[in-house]
């Protein structure tokens, strides 16, 4: 199959000593008419690693998809897949040519085919009878309903048979398109850890397109953040959490409070919260915005503290104005009192407002409630480019 | 299109602006290749038609036009046009209404009865009614008999739409303080309008295409003035310039449709989210009068065509025995045009659909219309044409079955497209991609996946073209070569020489072959109501 393809220029035979990324795509271009939907793309992928694509609605990252699946040509740029070229603007190998497994948003199931047909589609004919389709029957834990057709399938069910469908040819690599977007809440996480198991098992490497960032944190090794057509990030899960490239990442990863500060070689001096060390380098002097994650905030009820504590430097008193709670833990919105931001602003610094701390639920806490806030650990700072 | 919309914020902006990034997309070569050639076998009957007007002349065609036989034809048409519009929208309207939101009994058994009518041909309907009462001829016999045929193209979608539209609706309008009368006059109707304004203008492009019925009624038309002035003038410009006005007319009305059907479109998908079925009126003791209505439709339209068949095919003196020898030959030479006609429009209609629903852009589209258009050209018309262009510039092929199942092929395309298109939503283009993508080239793609999802609509679109085939007349008058017999020719034969019974036969075996495609259809319908 692999020797069908016309080698575009630039193909360099893979070495199979150093471990190749299994996808090289640069500077990917692509426009729907006047609309510019990719605008450079550039990603590299290694072998045997879950790579989520995380984007919003018109990030491109469908496109991205589904130019990497050769559904679409690219306008300009170029994506290697294992070390051959498939598309150059010039050549493109077509879809059936490059050795990629498509799971579609809503599994996409031939009607007409019964979950044996389905999985054995893309075999050959005496490849279905070596017992390829049994063993991924087995793997997907499909073996009860082989003889079904996709309608009588549950969603999740529907789901396995389509990763088992996309697996069977033993691709080079698996494509998800959100893949669990069709499902509801309760059914969503069982599916995905099945699908985990499944990818890790079959040792496959993957790419996973979502725009839930707890569906690409918790599943990926590997998170691209796509935005308006560009890879602004490209890290593990923990380094986006915790160092996203810019505020407006941090607050789309997960909740986040951005408080003005200025950076000194001791640190980010937020003010009356104190002086913050820093995670990793110092992104310069002078004015910056640091990233406060809720789980970092520690609350104390104002009346367990220490008499003549209260109102210290590093610690910032507020009154609870919201708390949602979701069993595992609790999210409090915090109202800073008007005497402490009028301190800041006196001090030359404007604090937000609000604050949101995430608490585990050992302490129960009550709207109303005073208390004192403080910070811990290392936090990540951007200097304000004015 | 697969591609979700939020891949493309401007959606409409990929197919309005055919710049050249559009190019970037794999070209589908063969596909437009095929789709072009079969809309321009379609465009050909119109194309041969206007140079044989142009031929005539500008000046003698106009002095053919400007005389008082076409203002009469004119009149004419539209008065007939009126009557039988404005009955059939009445009766189909009622009677649709009676069976999908009331608690009639024997519901599922009248709808049959109702739209049953269809498989038998107009022209034996009027030659049943003729032959049972003679005196009955001119614009009354006319609305009579056509109001009797078609209404059963008002009933079919008027019903659809009642039951595919959203009762929500409905019962806000009750609680807001409306009657059911009130209702039914701001919300029901106003929910099929589109569906009924539609049925409207298919009877009216039926009543243009007419032939047969109207020479049996002796009401002159456009239709029957043309057959006339053709058969006795072989090139008759006469004949062309009228054609031309007939075509403008058909044309006119199949736009209008189109803009009626766009909204239905829009109203189907709004009331879509909603599957529940509608509540039901009680009748009561109203029962009585609706089940009376209904048995009295299903008599006049079905119980007087078959009963009088019947008769006169008990009427041993008057049959003839040379007649009755050759029906199984005229049925086998009628069924194998039909199949083969059926053939030849899926062939035709297949790659138009692929080509339209796989790659929306302007070209296609506009293939699509070209071919469709060809529902606004009465079978007379595209005969004729076909006969002109035979004799000028292909003579080899005129008086051959080539040219017969050609004609029957691209005049009933459209049926074929139609179906043909609405079973493509059953094999979306994802689905082409997912194989793709597990290796399997295009071709491949679309025997193992495309073709059977499209089976059963592509079979629906056999089954019509073949009906439509069987009770054909116009066309296969003009076309049929010499010495070649079909049921329909054979029957209008006997019937001109007013052997009613040596007829008979000849109307029972078209009824009863039209039987069995229009069962199959019913079926069909069923199940993907169940759907």
């Amino acid at each position: 199959m692999a020797t069908a393809t016309r080698p575009g220029p630039g193909a360099v035979e893979p070495d199979p000593d150093v471990a190749q990324p299994v996808v090289e795509i640069t500077a990917l271009h692509k426009a729907y008419g006047a609309t510019q939907v990719l605008r450079g793309v550039d990603l590299s992928i290694e072998a045997g690693t879950l790579t989520a694509v995380l984007g919003r609605s018109g990030s491109g990252k469908t496109t991205l998809l589904r130019l990497l699946a050769g559904f679409e040509r690219a306008d300009r740029g170029r994506i290697e897949l294992g070390g051959r070229t498939v598309d150059d603007v010039r050549h493109c190998a077509p879809p059936e040519k490059r050795r990629i497994g498509y799971v579609p948003q809503d599994g996409a199931l031939f009607p007409h085919l019964t979950v044996r047909g389905n999985i054995g589609f893309g075999l050959s004919r005496p490849g279905r009878r070596t017992g390829r389709v049994e063993e991924l029957l087995a793997l997907t834990d499909l073996s009860e309903v082989g003889e079904r057709y996709p309608h009588q399938l549950s969603g999740g069910q529907q789901q396995r048979v389509a990763l088992a469908r996309a697996l069977a040819p033993n691709p080079d690599l698996i494509l998800l398109d959100e893949p669990f977007s069709a499902l509801d809440a309760a059914l969503r996480a069982s599916v995905r850890a099945d699908v985990l198991a499944i990818l890790r098992a079959a040792s496959c490497t993957s790419i996973l397109v979502t725009h839930d960032q707890d569906e690409a944190l918790s599943m990926a090794d590997h998170i691209a953040v796509l935005r308006e057509g560009r890879v602004i990030q490209h890290a593990t899960a923990r380094e986006l959490y915790e160092s996203p490239a810019d505020p407006q990442l941090a607050r789309f990863v997960g909740e986040a409070n951005l408080v003005p500060a200025i950076l000194t070689p001791q640190g980010a001096d937020a003010g009356a919260l104190g002086v913050l060390g820093l995670r990793g380098q110092r992104p310069g002097d002078g004015v910056a915005t640091v990233l406060i994650r809720p789980e970092q905030l520690i609350v104390r009820k104002e009346a367990d503290e220490p008499t003549g504590h209260v109102h210290g430097v590093g610690h910032i008193p507020g009154v609870i104005e919201r708390c949602e709670y979701f069993g595992h833990d609790m999210m409090l919105t915090i109202r800073l009192r008007s005497t402490a931001i009028g301190a800041a602003q006196a001090a030359g610094q404007r604090l937000p407002e609000m604050l949101l701390a995430r608490l585990t639920t050992g302490t129960p806490m009550e709207t109303g409630t005073a208390v004192t806030l403080a910070v811990r650990g290392p936090v990540t700072a951007w200097a304000k480019r004015d | 299109m697969s591609a979700p919309a939020e891949t493309v914020p401007g959606g409409a902006v990929v197919s309005a602006v055919p710049s050249f990034r559009a190019r970037r997309r794999r070209r589908p070569v063969l596909l437009s290749g095929f789709a072009g050639a079969a809309a321009a076998l379609t465009l050909l009957p119109l194309v041969f038609l206007c140079i044989q007007a142009a031929q005539a002349g500008w000046s003698p065609l106009l002095r053919l036009l400007f005389r008082s036989l076409t203002a009469q034809l004119l009149i004419n048409t539209v008065e007939l046009a009126c009557c039988v519009t404005a009955a059939c929208a009445v009766i189909g309207t009622a009677a649709a209404f009676a069976v999908e939101r009331t608690d009639l009994p024997l519901r599922r058994v009248w709808s049959a009865l109702i739209v049953l009518p269809l498989a038998i041909p107009d022209f034996i309907v009027g030659y049943t009614w003729s032959s049972l009462w003679p005196a009955l001829h001119g614009l009354g016999g006319a609305v009579l008999v056509m109001t009797l045929s078609l209404n059963p193209l008002i009933y079919l979608p008027v019903a659809a739409s009642l039951r595919a539209s959203d009762p929500g609706l409905e019962e806000a309008a009750r609680s807001l303080g409306l009657g059911p009368i009130a209702v039914f006059r701001k919300v029901t109707l106003h929910q099929i309008r589109p569906a009924l304004l539609g049925g409207c203008l298919v009877v009216c492009l039926a009543l243009l295409a007419e032939y047969g019925a109207f020479e049996i009624l002796r009401f002159q038309t456009f239709t029957t003035t043309i057959y006339t002035e053709f058969t006795r003038a072989f090139s008759s410009s006469a004949a062309s310039a009228l054609a031309l006005v007939l075509v403008l007319l058909g044309l006119a009305v199949l736009a209008a449709r189109h803009a009626a059907t766009e909204r239905r479109g829009l109203a189907a998908r709004a009331g879509g989210a909603a599957r529940r079925p509608p509540v039901r009126h009680r009748l009561g003791l109203r029962a009585v009068p609706v089940s009376v209505g209904c048995a009295l439709l299903a008599g006049l339209s079905l119980g007087v065509p078959i009963s009088t068949l019947a008769y006169w095919l008990t009427q041993p003196r008057a049959t003839t025995l040379p007649a009755l020898a050759t029906v199984p030959a005229a049925a086998e030479t009628t069924l194998l045009y039909a199949l083969l006609a059926a053939l030849g429009a899926t062939a035709l209609a297949l790659p138009v659909a692929l080509y339209v629903d796989r790659h929306p852009r302007r070209l296609s589209r506009l293939l699509e219309s070209v071919a469709l258009s060809v529902q606004g050209l009465p079978g007379l018309v595209i005969a004729m044409a076909l006969v002109f262009f035979s004799v000028r510039f292909a003579f080899a092929v005129y008086q051959t079955p080539l040219l017969m199942v050609g004609g029957y092929a691209i005049l009933f395309c459209p049926l074929a497209l139609v179906c043909a298109r609405a079973s493509l939503t059953h094999a979306p283009a994802r689905l082409e991609e997912v194989a793709r993508s597990l290796g399997a080239r295009p071709s491949v793609a679309l025997v193992r996946v495309t073709l059977p999802l499209m089976a059963p609509g592509l079979a629906a679109g056999f089954c019509l073209v073949f009906l439509s085939v069987v009770t054909e007349l116009t066309a296969t008058l003009l076309l049929l070569p010499t010495g070649v017999e079909t049921l329909a020719t054979q029957f209008w034969a006997y019937q001109n020489d007013q052997s009613y019974a040596a007829a008979a036969p000849y109307a029972a075996a078209i009824v009863a072959i039209a039987l069995v495609p229009s069962y199959l259809l019913g079926v069909w319908f069923d199940k993907r109501r169940g759907a």
